[in-house]
């Protein structure tokens, strides 16, 4: 029979300890009640001799002369002890000389010096001179006392030792048991929930501490690893999920961008078939001449735009920078753009700018900028409506903003206003044409610069804002910083 | 009251105690009184025969022991001496003895001897009524026991000292010419 199996540690423990204590239990009264057994003729002599001395001396006369009163004068005050149950002096003959207590039976009387253990008396005789004897009797009641005082000892010893056991449990428990069961605990958890978070309170400099301490260790790495794992499997699935929009977005574009090819290019295809048949400087000729021109112009810029959004991504465009007034720029693109604008009936307002606001910046890149933030706003905004362009310098940066009174935007879409083809994703919802690769141009050219560009519409069918903040240059103008923009 | 029913009790039990020891031969007892004697009595070293030599008891006059005194001493001894009885009707007829009965019925006779013993370191016992006042040193007083009474001056001026062990066991003891009653 295995007693230790299938018990907890604490079981085990406390198994060991009681049954050590129980084992000293059972020895020690073992032992006690065999030194109680072995002692009590000692015993008994050493409470009964001195009075069996003191008798034997004090009568020694009182035998010798045969004297009964001297002899009884000595035993009387043997009364007065409780214990003493009987004392008889008998001469040699038989003859009782003294004696107190109860009356002794001469029958049964023993006549070898000694102790008699009785039950419920024990007997001590001595030899007196001439053959005489002394019979001193007690009760057991004092022995017996003496053995209770020890078992009450022994009780007191078990109690202390069951007080003493039970410390030990608990102290085992505190140190020992309590840790390992935490550990075990904790274990158990990570195995079967993948708590990797959990930790053991490991303070101490035992083998119970250090093994806390080496699990806290160990769980801290795996965490680690753990967290490590979930970021990258995180950013791999971003990644993903971007590399899959950007995919599906180049393939949009690319449909787009075919479509955008192809009309102008069917356009001139047409005007090329048209000419051969039309006599020369004949209205219709010059029409097929006008369509043909702006359909190259138009596929010049986009395959322009094309390059410079390429560039931009790739780090390739150099600014020419240098000092130039802002307003100088706004006004001449305003100036180029405004035909444009009347044509489609529009309002391009400029407003009043007293101040010079130079900057340092490429002039032409900049006149690119609101070029493309122009041709947006016509193009976004019905017959009728009003662009207002503004420039402003305030806490160290140069403001340009372009509003219209056009279609608007959704908050959404303003947020993937300035990504790369974005306009394209619009998908069949498109009815103004374009690749969507200006806004995300401007933005790359001007990030260039040092600024930011960022655009504000109060929701669909009420307006769009389109800001170009920049930071400000050296105050002084230099003489030939106009001369660059000088067409 | 409890202390009253132990006295009585307690006078009882030595009566019938003493009631015992009556039944005796008195000259029996008295013959083991002697025997006491030679130990509870000490006499000057120069008073005491050769170590191992035997104790001498004399006995003068009427001998009433009548063989007892023989019986009850043969083979014992005290203090590593064996005893000796001489009897004789004079003292002078007498070895040097350390114990000497005087048993003369005549009171002349016997206050000559003890006068004649008087200073000497002789332990003088006897059993007539004015033995002390005669001059002897040890008297037997027999009644329903044998109790003895002692003349300690008669014993110091012969150099002779008797324990206080002695004197508590006896009748009375006559010291600087007073008697004390001793129970």
């Amino acid at each position: 029979m295995n007693l230790f199996g299938g018990r907890t540690l604490r079981q085990k423990l406390a198994l060991v300890l009681w049954g050590t204590a129980l084992c000293a239990f059972a020895s020690s009264g073992i032992a006690l009640a065999v030194f109680q057994r072995l002692t009590l003729e000692r015993r008994a002599r050493a409470i009964m001799e001195p009075y069996a001395d003191l008798v034997s001396v004090g009568t020694d006369a009182a035998v010798a002369f045969e004297d009964p009163v001297r002899a009884q004068e000595i035993l009387d005050p043997l009364r007065a002890n409780p214990e003493i149950l009987a004392a008889d002096i008998v001469l040699d003959d038989g003859r009782v000389l003294a004696h107190v207590g109860t009356r002794p039976d001469a029958s049964g009387r023993v006549s070898a010096p000694g102790v008699y253990l009785g039950n419920q008396r024990v007997e001590l005789v001595r030899n007196l001179q001439r053959g005489a004897m002394l019979h001193l009797t007690m009760s057991v009641g004092e022995l017996r006392r003496q053995e209770r005082q020890a078992l009450w000892l022994f009780g007191a010893a078990v109690v202390a030792l069951l007080a003493i056991t039970l410390g030990q449990i608990s102290v085992l428990q505190r140190t020992l048991v309590k840790p390992i069961a935490m550990l075990t605990q904790a274990a158990e958890l990570v195995r079967s929930r993948g708590e990797y978070g959990q930790r053991v309170s490991a303070s101490g400099t035992d083998e119970v501490a250090r093994l806390g301490r080496s699990f806290n260790a160990m769980m801290q790495t795996v965490e680690e690893r753990e967290n490590d794992l979930r970021r990258l499997l995180a950013e791999q699935r971003v990644l993903e999920q971007a590399l899959r929009e950007s995919d599906r977005r180049k393939s949009e574009f690319l449909a787009v961008l075919s479509h955008e090819l192809r009309n102008p290019l069917a356009s001139i295809r047409t005007s090329i078939e048209v000419l051969p048949r039309s006599p020369p400087g004949s209205p219709i000729a010059a029409r097929a001449w006008e369509i043909m021109k702006r359909q190259a112009v138009h596929l010049t810029r986009l395959v322009d735009d094309l390059l410079d959004v390429m560039r931009i991504s790739r780090g390739k465009i150099e600014l020419q920078r240098a000092r130039v007034d802002l307003r100088d720029v706004v006004r001449s693109t305003c100036d180029d753009f405004r035909p444009h604008f009347e044509r489609g009936t529009l309002q391009l307002r400029l407003e009043p700018m007293p101040d010079p606001v130079w900057i340092d910046a490429d002039a032409t890149r900049l006149a690119q900028v609101l070029g493309n933030l122009l041709h947006n706003a016509a193009k976004f905004t019905p017959a009728g409506g009003i662009v207002t362009v503004r420039v402003e310098a305030s806490g160290g940066r140069a403001e340009v903003s372009v509003r219209d009174t056009g279609v608007g935007m959704e908050p959404d879409e303003i947020k993937r206003l300035f990504e790369p083809f974005a306009q394209a994703e619009q998908g069949l919802a498109r009815t103004q044409g374009g690749l969507g690769l200006g806004l995300a141009l401007s933005k790359g050219l001007v990030e260039l610069h040092g600024g930011s560009i960022k655009a504000r519409s109060e929701g669909r069918g009420r307006g769009s804002e389109f800001i170009v903040s920049l930071p400000l240059g050296p105050g002084a103008p230099r003489a030939n910083a106009m001369r660059s923009l000088a067409p | 009251m409890a202390a009253a029913i132990a006295l009585v009790v307690s006078a009882g039990f030595s009566a019938t105690a003493g009631q015992d020891l009556v039944r005796r031969d008195p000259h029996e007892v008295e013959a083991a009184y002697i025997r006491n004697f030679a130990r509870y009595v000490t006499w000057p070293v120069g008073a005491l025969p050769a170590p191992g030599a035997p104790w001498c008891v004399g006995v003068l006059g009427r001998d009433s022991f009548v063989g007892v005194l023989e019986r009850t001493l043969r083979g014992r001894a005290e203090q590593g001496r064996p005893f000796e009885v001489h009897r004789a009707a004079s003292l002078w007829e007498l070895p040097v003895c350390q114990i000497v009965f005087v048993g003369h019925d005549d009171p002349g006779r016997r206050r000559l001897a003890l006068r004649a013993l008087h200073g000497k370191p002789v332990l003088t016992v006897g059993d007539a009524p004015e033995f002390l006042r005669g001059g002897g040193m040890i008297q037997f007083v027999v009644g329903d026991t044998v109790q003895m009474s002692i003349n300690l001056d008669q014993a110091r001026a012969g150099s002779l000292q008797i324990q206080t062990k002695m004197l508590e066991v006896s009748r009375e003891v006559l010291e600087g010419g007073i008697v004390k009653v001793m129970r």
